[in-house]
Parts: structure tokens; C-alpha cells; sequence
């Protein structure tokens, strides 16, 4: 006749085992908790990636539904205000970007942003076009217009103008991209020969 | 070790941890405190350099009219208080910067900017890089802001986004309290500009 077990000689569980549940919440907990406190937060401070299309002086590129080319570009250095109102101490510098409506399917921006990029002085600096082009005594191309429009699917010729200090043209790009989507970026590069 | 050892022991480390966690956040500095700007101080004429631009302000003029030329018309608004009118040239460094989220402190009390000044004005357009800008920014505060002690020791303060989560805060000293007695009755001001070099405009 054998032994009646007692509490002592029942056979022990294993740790894992009798560790599992707490194990298994663990596993789930730690991971979500890893997220919520460092995954999420850094994923909303971190810059959005940008893709970057160089495009050269004078060659098309499709985008939006529209073909773009910078076709003309020019440097106005600054004679002071009561000269040609550009102070000195600073120029202009202006490009002309000619868009023609390709392919059927329009795009779903309504305009373009525009600024002027340099790394003249190694560092990337960069301008917002002006608005008001009277006060710095310019005057737009008869056929161009100063406003990016994308709605009523027109060709036209966007004339910017930059307020930029002296030696800012060499190695300088336009950068054009949707309005409120600056997820894919134009980066057309000025003429050396200007005109 | 017995299960009555095993749960005292267990017990104690849960609370050593829960003491030692009360304790880290009860001494940890406060979010405001980590998060805060740094103030770059200065004084009426005095270059103040923050990260996203340089800043200097030429003069404070105070006056209950402000005319306001704009390109084809002109505006005069008229203040129950005072305007506070901050003649300033800023110059962005890398890229374009705008002055939207100045501010005048009075003891507790900010006043933001207002927006009425006329286009391109130094509030609600953005300036780029290495072309130093000059233009007023104007303030309406309530005749009982000059009448606190602390209008003696206002500041303006120049955030360059709404948050400024440390990052410097150029923050220029004003005696308010000094301008009473010598308001305008009108100032007039224009849009801003860039200034010829050397500062003629």
C-alpha cells in the first residue's frame, strides 16, 4: 500500500509555468508601453520624409498634371531705394517657370509654394518670393503672372521674385511644391547664364 | 524560504519600488521647467541674437491713435488704452522667420501683437534669410497696465513659433511706466522693409 501524498511530496510546477500568466501579460504590456511612451512621440516630432526632385535649367519635368521648366532666371543687384528701390546691401533675384497642363487626370492642388534655396555660404539658407512686387519697383512679364493657380488646368508662366543678400545666385535652386503637401519637392536649379 | 517570507519579501520590494517611484516623481522637475525657452535679454538698441534670428529694437513710442499707411489708403484706429508702437529690425538667419508670435509682458499680463500694420509687416509674413527687415510692431494694452509697478519692468518677447520648446526667446526690457507722460497723440506707421546698408533708409 503506498503513501498517501502530501503538500511536500506533490511534484512541483515548473517556475514557467506557474509564472505564465504574468509572463504573458508582461510580453504584452511591455512592448505596448515601449510604443505609447517612445515610438509614438518620436514619430510625431520627426520631420516627414521629403522627396527631392533636382531638376536642371531648361528641362521639363512632369508633375501634378502640369510640366514644369524654369526657362529664365536673372540677379538684380541692389542700387539703393532711391536708385532701382532694391537696397543695397541685397538683390533680386527672379525666374521664370513655364506650366503646361499634361494628361487628362488634374492634379488636387489648387496652387504652389515657391521659395528660393542657396548653400552659397555652405549653409542652406532659404527666401520666400514677394508678394507685393511694387515694392521693390518690379514689373512682371506681360505674359506672366505671379501667382501659382493649378485649378483652371491653363498654361502659364510663374515669374518669382526673391529678396536675397548679394551672392545668392550661384548654386541657387527655386523650390516649388503643392500648397499644404511638401511631400515631394521640385528643386529646379538657375541657369549660369542668366537672361 | 516559507510562503510567508516569500509574500513579506515580495510585499516590502513592491513598496520599496512604489516609495522610490513617488519619491523620483515627486523631485523630478516639472515639464514647464525642462520644456522652457531660454530668454535672450536685452535693451532698447542693444543686438539680441536668438537661434532662428537676430533682433534689435531702434525705439518705443506710446500714443492712443495709430495711422496706419497702407499702399493705396491709410487707417487710424483709435485706443480706449494706449498702442504701444516697437520700432524693430530683425534679419532671419537660415531660414525665412516672422515676428507673429510677439508678445509684451506686463507682471502677469501678455498682450499679443496686434495685426493690423500694413503688408509686408513684420506679423504675418515671413522674412528670409540675411536680409535684415525693419518695421513697427504695435501692442494694445489697457491704460491700467501703465498704472501696475510692473509696467516699469515690461518685456517683449520675440518667440519664433507659438511653443517655444527650448529654444531662445529674444525678450527685450521696456519701462512702459516712462512713456506715459510723453505719449504721442498720433504715430504713424508703414509696412516694413529692408533698409538700405548702413541704415539709411
Amino acid at each position: 500500500m503506498s503513501e498517501p501524498a502530501t503538500v511536500e511530496t506533490l511534484p512541483r510546477r515548473s517556475w514557467i509555468r506557474h509564472n505564465a500568466l504574468a509572463l504573458a501579460l508582461l510580453v504584452a504590456i511591455v512592448p505596448g508601453l515601449i510604443g505609447v511612451l517612445v515610438i509614438f512621440p518620436l514619430g510625431e516630432v520627426a520631420p516627414a520624409v521629403q522627396a527631392v526632385r533636382s531638376v536642371a535649367a531648361g528641362d521639363p519635368v512632369e508633375f501634378e498634371g502640369y510640366e514644369w521648366t524654369l526657362t529664365a532666371s536673372k540677379e538684380f543687384p541692389g542700387q539703393g531705394l532711391s536708385e532701382n528701390q532694391v537696397p543695397t546691401g541685397t538683390s533680386l533675384i527672379a525666374a521664370i517657370i513655364e506650366a503646361k497642363p499634361v494628361g487628362s487626370a488634374p492634379g488636387e492642388a489648387a496652387s504652389c509654394d515657391i521659395t528660393l534655396t542657396s548653400r552659397a555660404t555652405g549653409m542652406e539658407r532659404s527666401w520666400p518670393r514677394i508678394s507685393n512686387l511694387a515694392e521693390v519697383n518690379y514689373r512682371i512679364a506681360d505674359d506672366s503672372q505671379s501667382y501659382c493657380q493649378l485649378t483652371n488646368r491653363d498654361p502659364f508662366n510663374l515669374e518669382v521674385v526673391f529678396l536675397v543678400p548679394p551672392k545668392s545666385y550661384p548654386g541657387a535652386t527655386v523650390d516649388l511644391a503643392l500648397t499644404g503637401d511638401d511631400a515631394t519637392v521640385l528643386r529646379f536649379s538657375l541657369p549660369s547664364e542668366q537672361g | 524560504m516559507n510562503r510567508a517570507g516569500r509574500l513579506t519579501a515580495s510585499g516590502a520590494i513592491i513598496a520599496a519600488l512604489l516609495v522610490g517611484g513617488a519619491a523620483i516623481v515627486g523631485t523630478a522637475p516639472a515639464n514647464d521647467g525642462v520644456l522652457a525657452p531660454f530668454a535672450a535679454t536685452a535693451v532698447i538698441g542693444e543686438p539680441v541674437s536668438a537661434r532662428e534670428f537676430d533682433a534689435v529694437v531702434h525705439g518705443v513710442s506710446l500714443t492712443k491713435t495709430v495711422n496706419a499707411e497702407y499702399s493705396l489708403t491709410s487707417s487710424t484706429v483709435t485706443s480706449p488704452g494706449y498702442w504701444v508702437v516697437v520700432d524693430l529690425t530683425m534679419t532671419a538667419h537660415a531660414e525665412a522667420a516672422t515676428l507673429s508670435f510677439a508678445q509684451l509682458r506686463v507682471g502677469d499680463y501678455s498682450y499679443s501683437v496686434s495685426d493690423f500694420a500694413p503688408a509686408p509687416s513684420l506679423v504675418g509674413y515671413s522674412f528670409g534669410s540675411d536680409v535684415p527687415v525693419r518695421g513697427p510692431l504695435v501692442f494694445e494694452l489697457p491704460a491700467s497696465a501703465f498704472e501696475s509697478p510692473d509696467a516699469a519692468d515690461a518685456t517683449l518677447v520675440l518667440p519664433a513659433r507659438q511653443s517655444p520648446v527650448l529654444d531662445t526667446v529674444p525678450t527685450i526690457e521696456l519701462d512702459l511706466a516712462s512713456l506715459v507722460d510723453g505719449a504721442a497723440e498720433t504715430v504713424t506707421i508703414d509696412s516694413a522693409s529692408t533698409p538700405d546698408a548702413g541704415g539709411a533708409e
